[in-house]
């Protein structure tokens, strides 16, 4: 058994080394291009789910725990049953931006622009915008955000981005999953082939969960001739006045 | 919420547009890079505040008769029906022109204006592709960009009717095309024109001319300016713009 | 006369979803078939809305709100501005809204010319 293990994971290493991304002319790898998630029923539901009117069916994107389940405190669960009880309070129905991670795996395009000290990410829901400065500067203070604040690094050929100041009004995907106010982020990005860029979110939590979790989407390159098209949201929003009163918690 | 961090950024937006810099020679005229931001205020009223519209020479937009009067009326409501109350992007050339800063980003076939105001963002493709057909509009306009020497002409058109252009209720139709010229006339600062036309609401083509400043304090950053709710904390909601 | 709209009726490849839960509002245990002329057609962000005059059996006509997917949804499955006109005779398969209103989700439009088209909403998710 130990021999074909051992020749199984020496294959498994050189498969993952082997993509050798593009690089921009100051050597990091080049992600530009226009994004998408691959698991598009992430959005509905981060952790394993069956179909249902208006979502379809899907695995979790939760790699770790192993289980692939959210690792809530108790108490915490509840919530997040009576958020998809009353999916009316979801705030990207009312066009706030989705915050982080949920922003980055919508069923919509995003596009990612390297330039110099900044990694910029457009996304086509709410005409989201994310800047992320990898020049080293401090986080702002006292920061409290849709989409908070982010700074990355590069580790070898990872782009490794902290997020903080999260106002954690967002919720995680449309089932009312959320991450809550204190949420700290740290996120992954790796081109493993020329059209993946593998995606991760670790969260944490410890008001709202009992360990950090980790969520995996990659990202497919979406083809040539997709361009983002402007999502303007508030300006034309009328479900409101046909949804449920939201409550006063979305302050 | 963001309170402190937005004090501060103001104030120091103050500070900065009142401080002398030394201008710098332009070491790559293509490089538009940085964050800027308009002076002045022509984000008020771009007839009456002096100086902004360079052509025609008296100053005055060029309405066609009945379109004045519109205009007139929007001034009068202005305190309850301008776009910006209701939290829509502002469109061309009105987003460059409030006083909130801006950062432009530059890539090999495109350059991209990401606007602090709602997050409004422009891709502006530089390699040539056309325009979208008239079959969709949308409020910040579709962009195509060129240089002309040290100048960057941005093409925009496909533009939805309900915007104004200031804060006085000058208004366009979704005939509106804008061409906008950049020119970075130092390391700090640029020159900025705007070409407005529409044949449905002024009589001939109109510019107007800002000078932009680049931010250059330590670790200056766009931050989150979302727009969802008054100072009431009611959700808005723009009922006066559903027919 | 209209040129150059082009409809494609795809299938659940492209994304569709509503920037909400298709659920929060809409009942997918109340399907309406609602056949008329349009009043008026909002092709906009997040969703685009036909306004349709339906006659009752009375005789006296009513105006449904109809919501379609997001003008990004569309423009990607070949609508535009002008794909519906006032005065366009077409049938729109929808699901009413929870509140009891006169509005509706639209699944698939069928249009004057007799094709029957994706309505992009966010109901496709669920195919």
């Amino acid at each position: 058994m130990r021999p074909a293990l051992l020749v199984i994971a020496a294959v498994c290493a050189s498969a993952q080394s082997a993509f050798t991304p593009p690089r921009l002319p100051d050597g990091h790898p080049d992600f530009g291009g226009i994004w998408m998630a691959a698991t598009l029923s992430a959005a509905f539901n981060v952790e394993e789910h069956a179909a249902s009117y208006g979502t379809p069916a899907g695995p979790s994107v939760i790699v770790d725990p192993p289980g692939g389940k959210l690792p809530y405190l108790p108490g915490m669960r509840e919530r997040a049953i009576d958020n998809d009880q009353h999916r009316e309070r979801d705030p990207v129905g009312q066009c706030h931006m989705h915050g982080v991670p949920r922003v980055m795996f919508p069923p919509f395009p995003l596009e990612i622009l390297q330039d110099g000290d900044y990694v910029v990410i457009l996304t086509e829901t709410e005409h989201g915008v994310r800047i992320i400065p990898t020049d080293g500067r401090p986080f702002l203070k006292e920061y409290s955000a849709w989409n908070g604040d982010s700074r990355g690094h590069w580790e070898g050929d990872t782009l490794v981005v902290e997020v903080r100041g999260l106002n954690g009004k967002g919720w995680l995907d449309q089932a009312g999953n959320f991450v809550g106010a204190g949420a700290t982020v740290v996120e992954r990005f790796r081109l493993t082939a020329k059209d993946t860029l593998e995606y991760e979110a670790k969260v944490e939590n410890p008001a709202v969960f009992s360990r950090p979790f980790t969520v995996r989407v990659p990202l497919r390159r979406r083809p040539a001739d997709v361009e983002l098209l402007e999502y303007g949201c508030i300006e034309g929003e009328r479900d409101a006045a046909h949804l449920p009163p939201v409550n006063g918690g979305q302050k | 919420m963001i309170r402190p961090a937005l004090a501060l950024l103001l104030f120091a937006a103050s500070a900065w547009a009142q401080a002398p810099s030394a201008a710098k020679s332009v070491k790559d005229a293509h490089d538009l890079r940085g964050i800027w931001q308009a002076k002045g205020n022509a984000y008020r009223n771009l007839e009456a505040e002096k100086g902004v519209i360079v052509d025609p020479a008296n100053g005055k937009i060029p309405y066609r008769a009945e379109a004045r009067s519109v205009a007139d009326r929007n001034f009068q409501a202005r305190a309850t029906t301008d776009p910006l109350l209701v939290c829509f992007q502002p469109g061309v050339p009105r987003t460059t022109l409030l006083p909130e800063p801006f950062q432009i980003f530059q890539h090999q076939d495109r350059v991209v204006i990401v606007y602090q105001h709602v997050h409004a963002y422009r891709v502006i493709f530089t390699d040539g592709r056309p325009h979208y057909d008239d079959g969709i509009e949308f409020y910040m306009g579709d962009s195509r960009g060129r240089w002309e020497g040290n100048t960057l002409v941005v093409d925009a058109t496909n533009f939805k009717p309900e915007n104004w252009l200031d804060a006085a209720g000058h208004f366009h139709s979704n005939k509106l095309h804008v061409v906008e010229r950049y020119t970075r006339t130092s390391s700090n600062t640029m020159n900025y024109e705007a070409t407005i036309e529409d044949p449905e609401v002024f009589q001939r083509p109109w510019t107007i001319r800002v000078e932009l400043a680049l931010h250059t304090e330590p670790n200056f950053q766009l931050i989150e300016h979302e727009c969802d709710r008054d100072a009431q904390g009611v959700y808005r909601h723009p009922p006066q713009f559903l027919k | 006369m209209r040129i150059g709209v082009l409809f494609l009726f795809v299938g659940c490849v492209l994304p569709v979803a509503a920037h909400h839960s298709f659920a929060a509002e809409f009942d997918d245990k109340q399907p309406v078939k609602l056949d008329g002329t349009v009043a008026k057609f909002d092709f906009m962000n997040p969703h685009s809305w036909i306004y349709l005059d339906v006659k009752n059996p009375d005789g006296t006509m009513v105006r449904w709100s109809v919501e379609t997917g997001s003008t990004n949804a569309l423009f990607r499955r070949g609508w535009r501005k002008e794909s519906l006109r006032p005065g366009d005779h077409i049938t729109i398969d929808a699901f009413r809204a929870k509140d009891g209103s006169n509005t509706a989700n639209a699944s698939s439009v069928k249009l004057p010319d007799g094709r029957q088209v994706s309505a992009a909403s966010s109901r496709d998710e669920s195919k």
